[in-house]
């Protein structure tokens, strides 16, 4: 096993930090490094200072938020539910959110606020649906935390029947954008979007740490954790709904990004790391690295077309997972 | 000390008592163990202690302090616990891993100090385990992972230690080392309680054994007076003999092969 040594901290930051300077600087209109760090203070071309604070700035705020809050939130459910194939979208999270936005566009709606709701409310439901049936699953509602997962999985497959069903009954010009939506995109990132996001990040993701050490408990098993001085039930309970709401409120604010959640912490846990808060922190900034490169990736590998964020992720995680798992065995 | 006083627990929708009004003390600086047939109630009395089932009547209670009355923090600061399963999905350090026996004195936010280190160094010593410390969780042997587990129990530094069947699946050797390891530990002043099925081990190692049969006690004294042919036949429903080990003297259980049928 590796060892993690606190420089790494440091590289994870610059590695995050590069990527966002490269992604503000590279598309349609390229802007020297130079320009872009003079355009942020609000110096130079006033053409590059739009570019830059108004388009590119946010765009990549908001992906940097959307990585993280998912890796965190992986990271969060791989330790409390026991399970290395865990994240946020197996629990209902992007199912329920999915109904909720294709039943807005189904129904005509396309303001930013109200598809950003209704994705919100939509998985935030399906969460509870699912603690819900989880618990009637365990026993007498002591049973397995692994149980949500069932109950997770059941959630979204039942979600994906009803986003079906809207999908065939809404109007066609309207299922275009049900479909990008799914497909997640941080196109259009505003300031009023990224402060949302990063208010909910910060918010919920400061929660995360400061309980995060019992999920290092948890994940002994329910037995142990009691044994440790742990009330697993309700830790359990409390760090699944922490991880659902991180996760809603990134997929209200770019759609559907996918394996984020999944691959990330695998990658963190490769750096060496296994307490709670320090992984969970790594996943936020390995997170907001992937997403910020596969957005970049999105807008400028088949420019002027843009791809769909959520399948880059995937192309470019998936590679890199490969890596890891075979340099891990 | 454990005491544990006419205890009563029933799961919901069964038809039994799965503990039915058992009581028996487990004293520091002994082993006291359970034992008894499958489904006779072992675990659910350390669920019980635990607090992870409902208990209908009746106490358990540690330092005399009804464990109901405490708080999960302090129940871990009186009582370490070794349960049946564990996982570690994610393999760690077994340094790491000993040190979330810590748990319990650190919280949420306090980092380990000298004490803690020394803690789980001490932990790892008295198990036998320091030279694994480096080693990751999933590069040990059955025999191993099982005494690292004790460690991790032993770092929380609480007066009582129950552990739930720790030598299953555990070769001869190694289940001796657990028990021997076991009573040095008692011997060094925990009150030890064990569940176990291994009578002839507990006739040796225990200072009392509390022998339970569909959730009450069937019998429960020294060793010499709970290894009875006629009663543990009747508990456990299959011929026996008790004879004496030759090496030293403890009585010794032998199942019979039953007659083949013509």
């Amino acid at each position: 096993m590796r060892t993690f040594r606190s420089s790494y901290w440091l590289g994870l930051a610059l590695v995050l930090l590069a990527t966002a300077m490269v992604a503000i600087a590279v598309g349609p209109v390229s802007v020297p490094i130079a320009s872009v760090i003079d355009a942020l203070r609000g110096h130079g071309d006033p053409t590059a200072i739009a570019i830059v604070r108004d388009l590119r700035l946010p765009r990549v705020i908001l992906g940097a938020l959307v990585g993280a809050g998912l890796g965190a939130s992986g990271a969060m459910l791989q330790g409390t539910l026991r399970n290395p194939l865990a994240e946020p979208y197996l629990l209902g999270v992007s199912g329920g959110a999915a109904v909720g936005a294709v039943i807005a566009f189904a129904l005509g709606a396309s303001g930013e606020a109200s598809i950003m709701v209704a994705a919100f409310a939509g998985s935030i439901i399906a969460v509870l649906v699912t603690l819900a049936v989880g618990r009637t699953g365990g026993r007498a509602g002591r049973g397995d935390l692994r149980t949500l997962l069932i109950a997770g999985v059941i959630v979204g497959a039942f979600a994906n029947a009803v986003i079906m069903v809207a999908l065939a009954s809404a109007e066609p010009n309207r299922i275009r954008g049900a479909l990008w939506w799914m497909m997640g995109s941080a196109t259009d990132a505003t300031w009023s979007r990224v402060a949302w996001l990063a208010g909910s990040v910060l918010f919920v993701g400061g929660a995360v740490i400061y309980w995060a050490r019992e999920i290092d408990v948890l994940a002994l098993g329910e037995d142990t954790a009691v044994s440790l001085g742990v009330d697993a039930e309700r830790a359990g309970r409390r760090a699944f709904i922490l991880a659902a709401i991180l996760a809603a409120a990134t997929v209200a604010a770019a759609g559907l990004v996918g394996f984020v959640g999944l691959v990330v912490p695998h990658i963190a846990r490769a750096m060496g790391l296994r307490a709670h808060r320090p992984l969970i922190l790594a996943a936020g900034l390995i997170g907001g690295t992937l997403v910020v490169a596969a957005d970049l990736a999105a807008r400028t590998v088949a420019s002027p077309i843009e791809l769909p964020l959520g399948a880059i992720t995937a192309l470019l995680g998936v590679p890199f997972f490969l890596v890891q798992l075979r340099r891990a065995s | 000390m454990i005491a544990v006083e006419n205890l009563v627990v029933s799961y919901p929708g069964a038809r039994a008592n799965a503990v039915d009004g058992v009581s028996f003390a487990g004293p520091m600086s002994q082993i006291t163990a359970l034992a008894g047939p499958n489904g006779s109630g072992k675990s659910t009395i350390v669920r019980a202690l635990l607090g992870r089932v409902e208990i209908n009547s009746g106490s358990t209670a540690i330092d005399t302090i009804d464990t109901r009355q405490m708080t999960p923090n302090e129940l871990a600061l009186k009582m370490a616990v070794v349960p049946q399963r564990e996982e570690t999905t994610f393999p760690m350090r077994v340094r790491d891993y000993v040190g979330l026996g810590r748990f319990p004195h650190l919280g949420l936010w306090r980092s380990p100090d000298a004490s803690d280190q020394q803690a789980v160094d001490e932990a790892l010593d008295q198990s036998g385990v320091a030279e694994l410390a480096d080693r990751t969780t999933d590069a040990l042997s059955g025999g191993e992972w099982q005494r690292v587990r004790i460690a991790r129990a032993l770092a929380q530094r609480a007066p009582a230690l129950v552990l739930d069947e720790p030598t299953t699946f555990l070769d001869v050797a190694h289940e001796m080392a657990i028990f021997e390891l076991l009573a040095s530990l008692a011997r060094s002043g925990l009150a030890v309680l064990l569940v176990s099925h291994q009578l002839n081990l507990l006739a040796r190692f225990a200072d009392n054994i509390v022998l339970l049969n569909h959730g009450k006690v069937a019998v429960s004294g020294a060793p010499g007076d709970v290894m009875k042919a006629e009663r543990l036949e009747a508990i456990y429903g299959w011929p026996v003999v008790v004879t004496r080990d030759p090496a030293i003297g403890a009585p010794a259980l032998v199942p019979l092969r039953r007659p083949l049928r013509t």
